[in-house]
């Protein structure tokens, strides 16, 4: 479907049999002799024709040079999906549960629901690893997750040393502002269609009834494409945690997941220092110390 | 009944009027992302605020270093001469001192006397800075120290976590405060 119908043009301009070469009128007024098989665009000619409208099939460049706005491609339009939003600490929470969820299915965390008690081997203390200690999410988040690892049943270690590491960390990423069209223009469009009802009124032989409702109707249509344009905010905000798990020197999941924020919430998950992962070790030595001595 | 409707009307308009006017607020800040803008030293807040968060963030880096790993705070000290100090340098080591035991880790006075000190017109006093007057030295696996440097708006201040058997550095925070804000603590800025 790659006819383009112009509903800018008035009549359409007779059309010839299928198979004929056809003088097309253009988008931009021009007329330009193009090559169209009348019988491949006919079923939508045949549909814009009852809106009084005319195709410009084969003729994208010079439709729209008439027109500035359109001279960048056409956006594809993506397939709805869903992401979640985060603005209560139940959405932080939820994303320790994830976390959790997530170690639980690998066996890293004691499963609560499992049916018939496994003699597998006892899991892991878990060290949870901030890399980003500023973060206010972050430390949500970590707090959630080790509450999470002692209600399953696991030990949380104060050490990295032969314990399952959990690292979290968060980036943000806040996009440049999206283009708005100026509002109130529909009120205006409302306002402008106030005089129509004094007209409509002052008819003989009119009904109030009807000039009533269509000034009523331009107006609460306006009012709502005004507020949709006030309410859709420009800024687009996102988030982008991310847990990796290392046991024994080796990272064996990671988690990565992108949130909506809002721009103003921006500085619970910005962060001024990043650590680096941890890995697990298993040569736990603790740091030896000795006496300091006094410089005579 | 027109006059109800124009009313209507009337309010359907200011609502989007008041819609519109709200919609014009959105910060038009430009495109950002906290992997481009990178880490940072950490710059706001007063001195204090600093630096709890600088220690904070040490003992995230250095997670061998356990609640029970003995610890030593010597005073920060001028960058250009590491051996001299200022206020500054000394009330943040003091500032050290107190995070660390509000995280739990256990941190040793190196200036406390083994006897106390009566002053006439001063007070008592268990701190010294004359070493034959103090307790014998404690234990440490690993001190906190660094520097700072005065610049024209900022004083940067650079603490280290470093191992004292092997002077390996285990972790390390850095932060900048106003010179305005600790222009009194500093007698090089304050003077002409």
């Amino acid at each position: 479907m790659s006819a383009i119908i112009s509903a800018s043009e008035t009549a359409p301009a007779p059309l010839a049999d299928p198979g004929d070469v056809d003088t097309v009128r253009g988008c931009g007024g021009k007329t330009d002799r193009r090559d169209i098989h009348y019988g491949r665009i006919h079923r939508v000619w045949r549909g814009a024709e009852a809106r009084n409208a005319k195709p410009c099939h084969a003729l994208p460049d010079r439709c729209c040079r008439s027109s500035g706005g359109l001279h960048q491609p056409a956006v594809t339009l993506k397939a709805p999906a869903f992401q979640s939003s985060e603005n209560t600490i139940r959405d932080w929470n939820d994303v320790a549960k994830q976390i959790a969820s997530g170690m639980t299915s690998l066996g890293l965390l004691p499963g609560t629901m499992q049916p018939v008690p496994t003699a597998a081997a006892p899991t892991k203390p878990v060290f949870i690893r901030v890399q980003a200690p500023d973060s206010a999410f972050i430390s949500a988040v970590a707090a959630e997750l080790e509450r999470e690892a002692l209600q399953a049943g696991a030990e949380v270690a104060r050490s990295p040393t032969g314990a399952t590491v959990v690292n979290l960390d968060v980036n943000f990423i806040r996009w440049g502002p999206r283009d708005k069209p100026p509002g109130l223009g529909g009120t205006l469009a409302a306002v402008t269609a106030v005089p129509g009802i004094v007209i409509g009124a002052s008819m003989p032989m009119s009904t109030w009834t009807a000039a009533n409702a269509a000034a009523f109707t331009a107006a609460g249509l306006g009012v709502l494409y005004d507020a949709a344009i006030a309410l859709t905010p420009t800024m687009n905000a996102e988030a982008v945690w991310e847990a990796t798990i290392v046991t024994n020197d080796r990272v064996i999941m990671r988690l990565q997941d992108p949130v909506y924020i809002r721009t103003p919430d921006i500085p619970l998950y910005a962060k001024s220092t990043n650590l680096r992962p941890l890995s697990s070790w298993t040569d736990g030595l603790p740091l030896r110390s000795r006496a300091i001595r006094y410089d005579p | 009944m027109m006059a109800r409707r124009g009313t209507v009307l009337l309010r359907c308009i200011a609502v989007s009027l008041a819609l519109a006017v709200a919609g014009c607020g959105d910060t038009q800040a430009p495109a950002d992302s906290s992997v481009t803008s990178g880490a940072s030293p950490a710059n706001r807040g007063d001195l204090g605020t600093l630096t709890y968060r600088a220690v904070d963030i040490l003992l995230a880096g250095a997670p061998d270093v356990g609640a029970s790993t003995p610890l030593v705070v010597a005073t920060i000290s001028d960058v250009q001469d590491i051996e001299t100090s200022s206020a500054l340098g000394n009330i943040v080591a003091d500032m050290i001192r107190t995070r660390l035991v509000q995280d739990g880790h256990s941190a040793s006075e190196m200036r406390l006397r083994s006897a106390v000190s009566f002053i006439k017109k001063q007070g008592e006093f268990m701190l010294a800075r004359n070493r034959l007057a103090l307790m014998p030295p404690p234990n440490a696996a690993a001190i906190v120290t660094g520097t700072y440097a005065v610049g024209f708006g900022k004083v940067y201040v650079s603490l280290k976590l470093i191992s004292v058997t092997d002077a390996r550095i285990l972790a390390g925070a850095d932060f900048a405060v106003s010179l305005l804000d600790v222009v009194g603590l500093l007698p090089q800025a304050r003077s002409p």
